[in-house]
């Protein structure tokens, strides 16, 4: 059988190979055999630059949470001057009217801090004394059950902060950036802790405080979920590494 | 690839290819390294086959996916070229299969009435590629496939009679037959 036919083919063997084969092929193989890469979700697909831009989405909400906290922060002063003064001149107004008609202006005096130097003036003046003079066995309780919240959620603040400190040894920049956004909030705390002393409006003060323990947790709680996926991705990655080795 | 260079190959010890451990590793990227090596060449043994560009190109789909993840039983017995390669001949056989074109029927079709006395004389031919591959296309199936497998992708009859599961002897008249009608389109100008 071994005759010029097969020669010939033999010769020009490469030039039979002609056709080429579409592109799309590969692409589709591409797809059934890397399925797992769509799986693993964004986290595991973001590269250097991806990881970056994720920490800037968390400084970015910082940020806002510290300006925010900041602003009413600023509002405080105001509010201590107009309290301090006029404490003893408005004590005829009845409860009744401060506690109807003028309570909701309080609300939002301290997010809009050119109103509260206008037209809440007088509210604030006239509520303060109320709270002040009329239960402070009240106020006292109030005060007691926000320690107490205080004290659960710093807690949890604490616990949380060291669980991320478990991450330290493996992601040494992620665990810095990370721990760099929970201390700028938690600069915050301090700095409003640090007025509580010479403030008398203590329930802002301490609603504040609370307030940031909350978000510092919520923050924790997200970094510690990024965590988590990392280490998801990692571990699937490893195990599939070996399933193919 | 003829049938000499394959058995060099399997006498031979065959060294670690390098993408192909990297393949196993999960290395998406020597998987496409891989791809590009050798899809033209397996589009154009399985195109010859099949003898239907999309089908062609579903077989090629099939058997390099089919291969990626069966990396684990390639063990070096052979070229992963030569394994990869034997991949896509199942599938492009498997597709002419399931498009009902049933090989072990060649027995019966007609052989066009080529005696293999009368039929042209090889060495008075004047045999050009392209003639070649149009007539390899008007084949019928049977035929076409027993001589691709032979005369392209380099396999002796009993490979080719294990391949598609019929006697040594079968093999050898089909590709006679198959031949004998190959030159005779080329000499008629079919084409």
């Amino acid at each position: 059988m071994n005759s010029r036919l097969e020669q010939f083919v033999r010769d020009h063997r490469e030039e039979f190979d002609g056709e080429d084969p579409d592109n799309k092929i590969w692409e589709k193989i591409r797809t059934e055999v890397t399925p797992q890469k769509k799986k693993q979700g964004v986290l595991a697909r973001l590269g250097r630059a991806g990881w970056a831009a994720a920490a800037a989405v968390v400084l970015v909400a910082v940020g806002s949470v510290w300006y925010f906290s900041s602003r009413t922060v600023a509002v405080t002063p105001a509010v201590v001057q107009n309290n301090t003064t006029p404490v003893t001149s408005t004590p005829d107004k009845t409860p009744a009217t401060a506690a109807t008609g003028e309570t909701k202006p309080t609300a939002v005096a301290p997010t809009t801090p050119d109103a509260a130097g206008t037209a809440t003036e007088p509210t604030l003046t006239t509520i303060r004394p109320k709270i002040a003079k009329e239960s402070p066995a009240r106020t006292e309780a109030l005060e007691n059950t926000m320690d107490d919240e205080m004290y659960h959620y710093a807690k949890l603040v604490e616990i949380k902060h060291n669980q991320l400190k478990a991450i330290e040894k493996d992601e040494p920049l992620l665990y810095k950036q990370f721990a760099a956004d929970v201390s700028s909030l938690d600069s915050v705390y301090h700095s409003l802790q640090s007025q509580l002393p010479k403030n008398p409006n203590r329930e802002q003060l301490l609603e504040a405080m609370l307030q940031n323990l909350q978000l510092q947790m919520g923050l924790l709680n997200h970094q510690l979920d990024i965590i988590k996926q990392i280490n998801h991705s990692k571990k699937t990655a490893y195990e599939e590494a070996h399933k193919t080795a | 690839m003829n049938a000499k260079t394959i058995r060099l190959e399997l006498t031979e010890p065959i060294l670690h290819d390098e993408l192909v451990e990297r393949c196993k590793r999960g290395d998406s990227r020597a998987y496409e390294a891989i791809y590009q090596k050798y899809a033209k060449a397996m589009y154009n043994t399985s195109l010859r086959i099949v003898n239907h560009t999309g089908d062609a190109e579903d077989v090629m789909q099939e058997a390099f996916t089919d291969a990626f993840r069966s990396l684990e039983d390639f063990h070096y017995k052979s070229t992963f070229g030569a394994w990869l390669k034997r991949i896509v001949i199942n599938k492009s056989i498997n597709q002419l299969r399931k498009r009902k074109m049933d090989l072990i029927d060649i027995e019966k079709t007609n052989i066009g009435n080529v005696a293999e006395e009368d039929g042209p004389d090889e060495q008075e031919l004047q045999l050009k590629v392209e003639d070649i591959k149009k007539a390899v296309t008007l084949l019928p199936n049977g035929y076409r496939t027993v001589l691709t497998l032979y005369l392209f992708e380099g396999y002796d009859q009993e490979e080719i009679a294990e391949i598609l599961g019929v006697s040594h002897a079968t093999v050898r008249t089909q590709y006679m037959r198959a031949k004998m009608k190959l030159l005779q389109y080329i000499k008629l100008g079919v084409l």
